[in-house]
């Protein structure tokens, strides 16, 4: 919210200059986005007096005047119907840019010199008035600058007032108390009494509980004019236009008091004024000109046939203020908080009103209004006051708080004095009353944000100066953090997999339904969010691979070959929990030197699961049709004969659909599977006392015979003198192919003989005979 | 005699030993003079049929010649060695490329949570993680956001479209539903941290993101005060960046906080002298922060006014982009690997 540092100079008495102010506000209230010189455009602009007026010799609608700018009479050529000797007026002199970029230059017009311009309402950047010249009080001071004297010389605070002080923060007032208070100063308005008043003819009905206090004027004889000078340069300073006199009075109480206020063309109301629920299938045409159809929770302003304005929010077009209203309805008014939000976000519709409605009002506020606005529809408009209603069926009670001595030093950390206490909360207009270990502190119901002792802690904690606590170590027990191991072994991966050469990435968490589909994916089975950014992140990933993935394809841009991995969350809708969320490692390879990268990743995989204790690892192929997994090159890895993982080339018939053309090999874990034995502890073995001998074997077997079970051949067949085998040659030819095997014989208590390795060794070559009709290869 | 011999091999052999070019004749000159079969040896070996006193002149005298020609059978041998080597056939040019050897890149994010859990641990605290998509409840009622608020205007927020279900889930929109659902299970005194992912529904651009990390500190106790979390702030970013930071406060609200407050630093670029990145004011904006408020601490089960601590927050991603003066934040996300090789 943007504030005028004169308005709040003026209201709040403060001696500061505006950069002090803006650090009081910094440091101690509110947060300060900028403080900027209002932009009025008006250098060069003074006050004039006319001297004399002729008519223009040449013209017949200008006129030739003499005007004492101070520094001297200058002949200026003016074309108003109203200019008029002895009027004290504005006037631009040569040099002057006024709002909307318009030059002034010495200039002739029709032959005479013009050395200046005297200016309208309009042309100085404040109201419609363009029909004449703006005449200025009498005493307006010649040669004086024309910003000075109407005050928008000025500069502006933008304030972040926060959420909870709309009560009283976004208003004039409320900020110069809050000024006051930092001061020390208990800053209070005398508000006069409004007088008697018959009864407002148009009666007023509460009929729902969302409004719990409704008054209203009937003023008659408005006059539509447009409103003083001060008023207008004070709403040009607060960014809002001046329209006619009695709509500038309801915005000036809204920026003064905080108060909004709704003015009804009172000759458009039928019957009484009905504060009401909508009922369902009614609908309203706004001022704006939209028309909404209301909802039954919406409140709504109605009179006996028709709704009138949306409560709180807008009012509606049929009884808006036209130029040619005379009888007015004000209303001023309180509604609920909750049911205005509701209302205002159901229709997209945030305005002045609605933007302090929702943040809680003050029923006490809203009467300290009435005998000004009385006075101003009177001195600004004319109007005469037809009749009054205040209906306030339960008047707010201002709370009270039990606050002990000890709370704000207990709280702070640092010692607060009781008389600081006292004088600090009097000054933001508390009572307070000292008992015997408490003070007794009564809040006035403006400050809605202050409910209880703790709320009361931060007036005193801001008021004292956060700068001047004290830094102190807190005390407390030694004790051994719990420890989290999914996040130790979060840790341990990635640096693991970093020194293993893996570059680590982050993704969204979202992605969208046509990358599900190339993934051939059942958006069925996703999470989707109602209100994504785009479609392209609306859905929440499955699984981490599918958003990683993607950015191979941006990645290929720049590398050939690269290996990363991502350890995030992926979320699968559950029925019973709802959400299935855990954590998952995927990792993605290419490398355009290497025509079986399954080979180079799989090779990485088996040493990653040694580092994550995993025992007996095997990998199974996989066939699966609809999967994203290449059916004749992914598997299944098992540890113990449980599925811990997959590991595969993803199927070109997904990677043509990105448009990728290249090998990329994947594995995915969830990590909770990967974590399984990560908790288990090595158990050493002691050293071979005996030397190992080692012989190679190669045998020749059908093509169809997977490494996989030749080597579970090995292992049953060669146990126990058979410790280690390593596949060191494969050869493919035509129906056939042939594995080499380094086989190293040994056992615990004795080096053994060669006839002991042959009987193994011939062992194997019979059973791989029978079993896979293979022959030794010589 | 033997004193004689030995004397007569010694200089026989020192003599023969000059002359040998070889390695092939040092060995055969190695067999001679110091071998099991040598003249010496043997004369070493027959001590035992000598007398006493002459086993007291030939012990030592054959003793000392044996380590005087093996010695000199060492040097000559260096020599020789040195000789036989051609070291320009063995030159290489140091100045090529090595063999190329993949080195991985951790995510900076993922650089600045471990460096600051290992603040934290150090100085006692619990590590804690809890729910990327989280409940209505956990992410605003129990931290004192009630539906309707303006005060949840704060925080734009993703929702998750449902099929009925009576809760509504939404992606967290901050680390802080962690603290009722640690305080639920634990009891004062605590000292937790919560790092992790959190998702606002804004649009992104040079400075915003609607998916980022975020880091959350909850301190509980009888008496954790204002001037303990200052303590606590002030230490944390000392260490962090490695030079004295110092902390200001500024009045905040909060809804979960009671006193709020935003906290700034010290620029670390400028020392607060004021510099462009700071905009001249020598503070940077870093986080929010405030006094636990006791109706969440009533939403966790602990008894009205009893406890009190402090929370603070703060953005992981934020800390990255000060530390590695990284200026577009919408490359932590990217899965640019031009990106995350730098680090």
């Amino acid at each position: 919210m943007k504030y005028s540092y004169n308005k709040l100079v003026e209201l709040s008495k403060t001696k500061k200059t505006v950069e002090e102010l803006s650090k009081l506000f910094l440091t101690r209230a509110f947060e300060v986005e900028g403080v900027e010189p209002f932009k009025h455009h008006l250098e060069n602009v003074v006050i004039g007096s006319v001297l004399e007026v002729e008519l223009h010799p040449n013209a017949d609608k200008l006129k030739i005047t003499r005007v004492d700018t101070g520094d001297m009479v200058r002949q200026i050529v003016c074309g108003a119907p109203n200019v008029d000797k002895g009027q004290k007026v504005a006037v631009a002199l040569p040099g002057a840019k006024l709002p909307g970029n318009i030059e002034i230059k010495e200039t002739e017009i029709r032959g005479e010199v013009s050395q200046g311009m005297i200016c309208s309402e309009r042309e100085l950047g404040f109201g419609e008035g363009h029909t004449g010249i703006l005449v200025l009080p009498d005493d307006a001071p010649i040669g004086t600058s024309f910003a000075e004297y109407s005050g928008l010389s000025d500069s502006i605070l933008d304030l972040k007032i926060l959420p909870d002080r709309g009560a009283d923060a976004l208003s004039y007032r409320g900020l110069a108390r809050e000024i006051g208070a930092l001061e020390g100063r208990n800053l209070s308005f005398e508000n006069e009494p409004l007088g008697e008043y018959p009864e407002n003819p148009i009666g007023i009905d509460i009929a729902s509980e969302k409004c719990s206090r409704y008054a209203g004027f009937l003023f008659e004889n408005v006059q539509q004019r447009t409103s003083p000078l001060p008023l207008q340069s004070f709403l040009l300073r607060n960014d809002v236009r001046s329209i006619s006199a009695p709509v500038d009075i309801t915005n000036f109480f809204l920026l003064e008091y905080g108060q909004p206020m709704h003015a009804f063309d009172a000759d458009r109301i039928e019957g009484k004024i009905i504060v009401r629920q909508a009922r369902a299938g009614e609908s309203l045409q706004l001022l704006s000109g939209d028309a909404i159809s209301l909802d039954v929770e919406d409140l709504v302003i109605a009179d006996e046939k028709k709704v009138l304005a949306l409560a709180g929010v807008m009012g509606g077009m049929s009884s808006a203020i036209t130029e040619k209203t005379t009888r007015v309805f004000l209303e001023i008014a309180l509604f609920d908080a909750v049911s205005i939000r509701r209302t205002s976000v159901r229709h997209h519709l945030s305005t002045d009103a609605s933007y302090r409605y929702e943040r809680g009002l003050d029923a006490h506020t809203l009467s300290d209004t009435f005998a000004l606005s009385l006075k101003l529809f009177g001195e600004y408009c004319g109007a005469t006051v037809a009749g009054f209603t205040d209906v306030y069926p339960s008047p707010l009670q201002p709370k009270t708080i039990v606050f002990p001595y000890g709370l704000p030093e207990k709280m702070l950390g640092v010692p607060v004095e009781k008389n600081f206490i006292q004088s600090c909360l009097e000054a933001f207009g508390c009572e307070v009353k000292a008992e015997k270990e408490s003070f007794v502190v009564t809040v006035p119901t403006r400050r809605i944000d202050l409910e209880d002792e703790w709320n009361l802690v931060e007036e005193i904690g801001r008021t004292f100066g956060y700068e001047n606590i004290s830094i102190t170590a807190p005390k407390f027990e030694l004790s051994l953090p719990e420890e989290n191991q999914a996040k130790r072994f979060e840790r341990k991966m990635k640096e693991y997999l970093s020194s293993a050469g893996f570059d680590e990435i982050m993704t969204y968490s979202f992605y969208g339904a046509s990358d599900a589909e190339k993934y051939s994916l059942d958006l069925n089975n996703h999470l989707t969010l109602i209100n994504p950014l785009s479609p392209e992140l609306s859905l929440l990933r499955p699984s981490v691979l599918l958003t990683a993935l993607i950015k191979a394809k941006d990645n290929f841009r720049y590398f050939d070959s690269f290996q990363y991995f991502e350890y995030g969350s992926a979320y699968v809708r559950d029925k019973k929990t709802f959400v299935n969320e855990e954590k998952q490692l995927a990792l993605v390879v290419t490398d355009a030197k290497n025509d079986n990268p399954f080979a180079f990743l799989k090779g990485k995989v088996v040493s990653l699961l040694d580092f994550a204790h995993q025992k007996n690892v095997s990998f199974e192929a996989v066939a699966q049709k609809e999967s994203i997994w290449h059916p004749s090159r992914s598997a299944h890895i098992l540890s113990n004969g449980k599925v811990i993982g997959t590991i595969g080339e993803i199927s070109p018939r997904v990677l043509t659909k990105f448009g990728v053309k290249r090998r990329i090999v994947c594995a995915l874990f969830p990590a909770k599977d990967l974590a399984s034995s990560f908790a288990s502890v090595v158990e050493a073995q002691p050293l071979p006392k005996f030397p190992y001998a080692v012989r190679d074997i190669s045998l020749t077997f059908p093509r169809n015979v997977t490494v996989g079970e030749v080597e579970q051949l090995l292992r049953e067949t060669g146990a126990p003198l058979l410790k280690h085998f390593e596949l060191f040659d494969v050869y493919e030819q035509g129906e056939e192919k042939s594995l080499a095997f380094h086989l190293s014989f040994g056992a615990d208590d004795r080096t053994l003989s060669s006839e002991e390795m042959d009987s193994v060794f011939d062992r194997i070559v019979a059973l791989a005979n029978e079993q896979f009709e293979a022959r030794l290869k010589l | 005699m033997s004193q004689e011999k030995i004397k007569q091999i010694e200089k026989e052999g020192m003599a023969s030993l000059q002359a040998v070019q070889t390695i092939a004749d040092l060995e055969l000159w190695e067999i001679k003079y110091l071998g099991r079969k040598s003249e010496l040896n043997d004369i070493l070996k027959g001590l035992k049929g000598l007398t006493p006193e002459e086993k007291k002149i030939i012990g030592p005298l054959g003793n000392t010649v044996k380590q005087s020609l093996f010695r000199a059978f060492g040097e000559t041998k260096e020599i020789l060695l040195e000789k036989s080597i051609d070291w320009e056939a063995e030159r290489i040019d140091v100045t090529a490329p090595g063999v190329p050897s993949l080195r991985g890149h951790l995510h900076p994010v993922t650089q600045v949570e471990h460096e600051i859990e290992d603040i934290f641990s150090e100085m006692g605290f619990v590590i804690a993680d809890g729910p990327e998509i989280e409940t209505e409840h956990y992410n605003f009622d129990v931290l004192n956001i009630p539906a309707d608020h303006p005060a949840r205007d704060m925080q734009d927020t993703f929702w998750i479209a449902s099929s009925g279900e009576e809760e509504k889930y939404l992606p967290r929109t901050q680390t802080s539903p962690m603290q009722v659902r640690y305080m639920e299970t634990h009891t004062p005194p605590l000292h937790v941290i919560v790092p992790g992912r959190v998702f606002r529904n804004e649009s992104t651009d040079a400075s915003h993101e609607h998916t980022f990390h975020q880091f959350e500190c909850l301190m509980v106790g009888d008496d954790i005060s204002v001037a303990n979390f200052k303590w606590m702030a002030e230490t944390f970013f000392s260490r962090f960046f490695g030079k004295k930071i110092d902390i200001r406060l500024r009045p905040s609200f909060f809804p979960f906080t009671e006193p709020s407050f935003e906290f700034d630093i010290s620029c670390t670029l400028c020392d607060a002298k004021g510099c462009a990145v700071c905009k001249q004011s020598g503070w940077l904006e870093l986080g929010g922060a405030g006094m636990v408020n006791q109706k969440v601490f009533e939403s966790a089960g602990y008894l009205r006014g009893k406890y009190q601590g402090f929370a603070w927050g703060f953005g992981a991603t934020r800390l990255a982009m000060m530390k590695y003066k990284i200026t577009d934040i919408r490359l932590f996300m990217s899965g640019d690997l031009r990106f995350i090789r730098q680090f």
